[in-house]
């Protein structure tokens, strides 16, 4: 294959909303209803939240949002991406006015983002722009690079940035100004969180809206923060029971492959639908799972088959566990809870699987659903599991005198893996199909946290806290930030100077990958993986070509990012 | 007929309470070692159970704040050149020389001040070290943040733990909230603990580099170990931490790390 035929493939197939140009956006996203109805919520007035797991779109969507608005050209809008906030996190534990820091650089980057949609427009800046973007450039560069540049002398606070947004807003003829903020969770650092809501709080007015796309569950935000209240929830991820699902899919899979490609999935729509559902609406594991049906860089010239689509949905499934079991590195306080969640996962399968033996393909169960009052402690675990897109939240449902209880959906291709779905022995890929689309919605399985993980689950689910490196003594709580019985500051470490230390044994990779890059690279860190930024050293393995290298990259950023 | 008892004879001879003062090491360990002891002794339940308590170990933070820049500023008297001029001109107590000595008479400089607070920080650090700062950078921050501590302080030592317009002012609090204690639980008795900490820290860290830049600039270092040595070595002393450790080596393989930028000043006009 030619290398353009290649680094074509690997556009389609990894690269990230956020890099890829209009043109490509536009040829290759299905916009469905759906799709249309949460972009006119994203280029409207009002503060918005945009929620959904990894690769459920949100960028794709906020992306959308910002070329249609330049296309229009009645409102300024502009784009900008959070993702390297994780970077300024050991600025945590070096600096006293790290917070400050912070948010000078969530306010640059927005200005920043006005001058790239400026120049999106092919306009020349105004002056009050272009005095705040070398500054400002130099300032953000030297802080994700792990630099410590000081405060700027040009400080800005939010409501100074409201007031130059509205400025340009009007130097510019346009009518208001939608802020859209990707990867704006901070998930991983309560103070970064608190900070960015507090800010994203105050920058409105009738001119300027901003919209942030979060992750659900463990997204945590600021005292004053109350959603609903201060900004709309809008659902990024597809709905795989709705009706028009199947049907976007193979849309997406029609403007996105190459003709032979296409070709090749010819009568065998059948896999393009078990791969859809099992994707459970996220159009990136998708993506991931067609590339390995196709047998992208692997033995391209072989027919996609059932068992390789199978292969494709069990290597997926691990990976969206993966993303799950990462928690441990990212909140290390909660790795017990990660540890517990994962016995709360395979109990779920199992009881969905329970559930539905004996039951007819037409009324098969996919959803669990547990009873007021939540324990603390399910409330944790669910909510880890809902931001790795293991579970999905649905609505709560009253069952009278027997109590309110609360739904989660899981995940399609967790169902699959684990038989969940209990088809018996043998059993088509349209069985699968069918008993996923047609299924009864109103049917979930009633449980309680107790009978999936015994009684006595509570004290498997502590927080892990380290104990005092200088005497042992174990560490009271959470909040103590010196050791009760010697006195001597309890250490925290940064947590992504630990997440680039890392092996690479921990990233999502299958274990050919992964044998690959420890045989034939000097690859064992996810920082090694980092500092390689051509994919130099990557591409020297067998078997890695140009889509393989962007998604080892792809898993080692994320890692790293919120 | 009396509204209470009366009062009863006392001899009061308060002088075997008092000690030879023993320090060992330098200002900044002396501190983490008043700190640690002081934590210790706010154990949850026993602040739970006793506001006082509370506000008497916020009391002990303040003051081991304290004790570590007047034993630091003042150390630097004893050797800094620029220091000594800065403060010729100044005036003190007669009897302080008397009571300090002709060597310590400095202490007497700091006799009317306070370092419960920003205003007599930055001022002692101007007059003696030279040092300012702008509010944003983390020293600016880490000292708003002592600051913050040094009003309960002044509420637990003035009135009980009552706060005036000034700390509730400072600390945050609305107008309309009427009367306020502080109140101290575990977190908070460590957050205050951690701003002591910031505190000290960055403002050891950054004094350290400022002194260092301002004899090499105004060549108060030459170049040569047997002359700078008087200057650096008790420089060393004062500033570095044994506890925490970063900075290993004698004074003079330090002094050789900052040997090349030193003789650069010298080859510069």
């Amino acid at each position: 294959m030619s290398e353009i035929d290649e680094e074509l493939l690997s556009s389609i197939f990894e690269v990230r909303a956020e890099f890829l140009s209009k043109k490509e956006l536009t040829q290759w996203t299905a916009t469905t209803l759906r799709d249309k109805a949460i972009l006119s919520r994203l280029k409207g007035p009002g503060a918005k939240l945009l929620i959904g797991p990894r690769g459920s779109g949100k960028s794709t969507l906020l992306r959308q949002s910002y070329f249609e608005m330049h296309e229009e050209g009645k409102d300024l809008a502009v784009y900008v991406n959070y993702s390297r906030s994780l970077a300024l996190e050991p600025l945590f534990h070096r600096a006293a006015n790290a917070l400050q820091i912070f948010r000078q650089w969530v306010l640059t980057k927005i200005v920043l983002g006005v001058r790239d949609a400026v120049q999106e427009d092919k306009r020349q800046l105004p002056n009050s722009l272009a005095k705040w973007v070398q500054p400002g450039q130099s300032f953000v560069h030297d802080l994700e690079s792990g630099k410590d540049p000081s405060l700027p002398d040009n400080f800005l606070t939010p409501s100074q940035l409201l007031g130059l947004l509205e400025g340009w807003v009007e130097s510019l003829g346009r009518r208001r100004c939608v802020l859209l903020l990707d990867d704006a969770a901070h998930a991983f650092s309560p103070d970064q969180q608190r900070e960015f809501f507090e800010i994203f709080r105050e920058l409105r007015s009738r001119v300027v809206s901003a919209k942030a796309a979060v992750y659900p569950g463990i997204t945590s935000y600021s005292p004053n923060f109350h959603v609903g209240h201060e900004a709309e929830v809008v659902e990024a991820w597809y709905r795989p029971e709705e009706e028009d699902y199947l049907g976007t899919m193979r849309e997406m899979v029609e403007r996105r492959l190459p003709d032979s490609y296409k070709t090749r999935l010819r009568g065998r729509t059948d896999l393009v639908d078990y791969l859809a559902l099992a994707s459970f609406g996220l159009p990136r594991g998708f993506l991931v799972m067609l590339s390995q049906l196709l047998g992208v860089e692997e033995d391209g010239d072989q027919a996609p088959t059932r068992a390789k689509a199978e292969r494709a949905v069990s290597d997926h499934v691990a990976s969206v566990r993966n993303i799950f079991k990462a928690l441990s590195s990212k909140l290390p306080r909660y790795k017990n809870f990660v540890t517990t969640g994962e016995e709360l996962e395979t109990a779920i399968a199992r009881a969905v699987q329970n559930y539905n033996a004996e039951r007819p393909l037409n009324k098969k169960a996919v959803t669990v659903a547990f009873p007021e009052p939540f324990p603390p402690e399910l409330s944790r675990m669910l909510s880890m599991l809902e931001y790795a897109g293991l579970l999905r939240k649905s609505d709560a449902v009253s069952r009278g005198v027997k109590g309110v209880f609360h739904r989660y959906t899981v995940h399609y291709g967790l169902l699959i893996e684990a038989n969940a779905l209990n088809l018996g022995r043998s059993f088509s890929l349209s069985d699968v199909t069918t008993s996923l689309v047609e299924r009864d919605s109103h049917a979930f399985v009633r449980t309680q946290v107790h009978r999936l993980l015994g009684s006595g689950y509570e004290e498997r689910c502590t927080l892990d806290l380290v104990p005092c490196q200088n005497c042992g003594a174990p560490r009271l709580s959470e909040e103590a930030q010196f050791c009760m019985k010697c006195g001597r500051p309890l250490q925290s470490a940064s947590i992504y100077a630990d997440l680039l230390r890392t092996p690479i044994d921990q990233l999502p990779l299958t274990s050919k990958k992964l044998a690959g890059l420890k045989k034939f690279t000097s690859i064992r860190t996810v920082n090694d993986v980092l500092l390689d930024e051509e994919n130099i050293e990557i591409r020297a393995v067998p078997g890695v070509g140009p889509i393989w290298a962007a998604r080892i990259r792809r898993y080692a950023e994320e890692f790293v990012s919120v | 007929m009396f509204v209470n008892h009366p009062p009863e004879s006392l001899t009061l001879d308060l002088t075997r309470c008092c000690v030879p003062t023993q320090s060992n090491g330098s200002p900044i360990d002396t501190f983490y070692e008043t700190i640690r002891h002081t934590l210790t002794l706010g154990q949850p339940d026993q602040l739970r159970d006793s506001p006082t308590l509370g506000r008497l170990l916020i009391l002990g933070l303040v003051t081991g704040t304290e004790a570590y820049f007047r034993t630091t500023l003042f150390g630097l008297t004893s050797f800094c050149p620029l220091a000594k001029d800065s403060l010729a001109d100044s005036e003190i107590a007669f009897g302080a020389i008397d009571f300090y000595g002709a060597d310590q008479a400095a202490l007497g400089l700091f006799e009317r001040v306070s370092f419960a607070g920003k205003l007599g920080i930055k001022e002692m650090s101007k007059k003696i070290a030279g040092l300012t700062w702008v509010d944003r950078s983390s020293l600016g921050v880490a000292v708003s943040d002592f600051e913050k501590v040094c009003h309960m302080r002044h509420a637990a030592v003035h009135s009980q733990g009552v706060l005036n317009r000034g700390n509730a002012r400072a600390l945050g609090l609305g107008r309309s909230t009427g009367a306020m204690n502080v109140v101290v639980d575990m977190p908070h008795f460590h957050m205050a603990a951690k701003a002591c900490t910031n505190l000290v820290r960055e403002y050891n860290r950054s004094l350290y580099e400022h002194i260092v830049q301002r004899w090499i600039r105004e060549r108060i270092l030459v170049g040569r170990w047997s002359d700078d040595r008087k200057f650096f070595q008790p420089f060393i002393d004062l500033m570095r931490s044994q506890e925490d450790g970063l900075m290993r080596g004698t004074a003079y393989s330090v002094y050789r790390t900052l040997q090349s930028g030193i003789l650069n000043r010298y080859a510069s006009p």
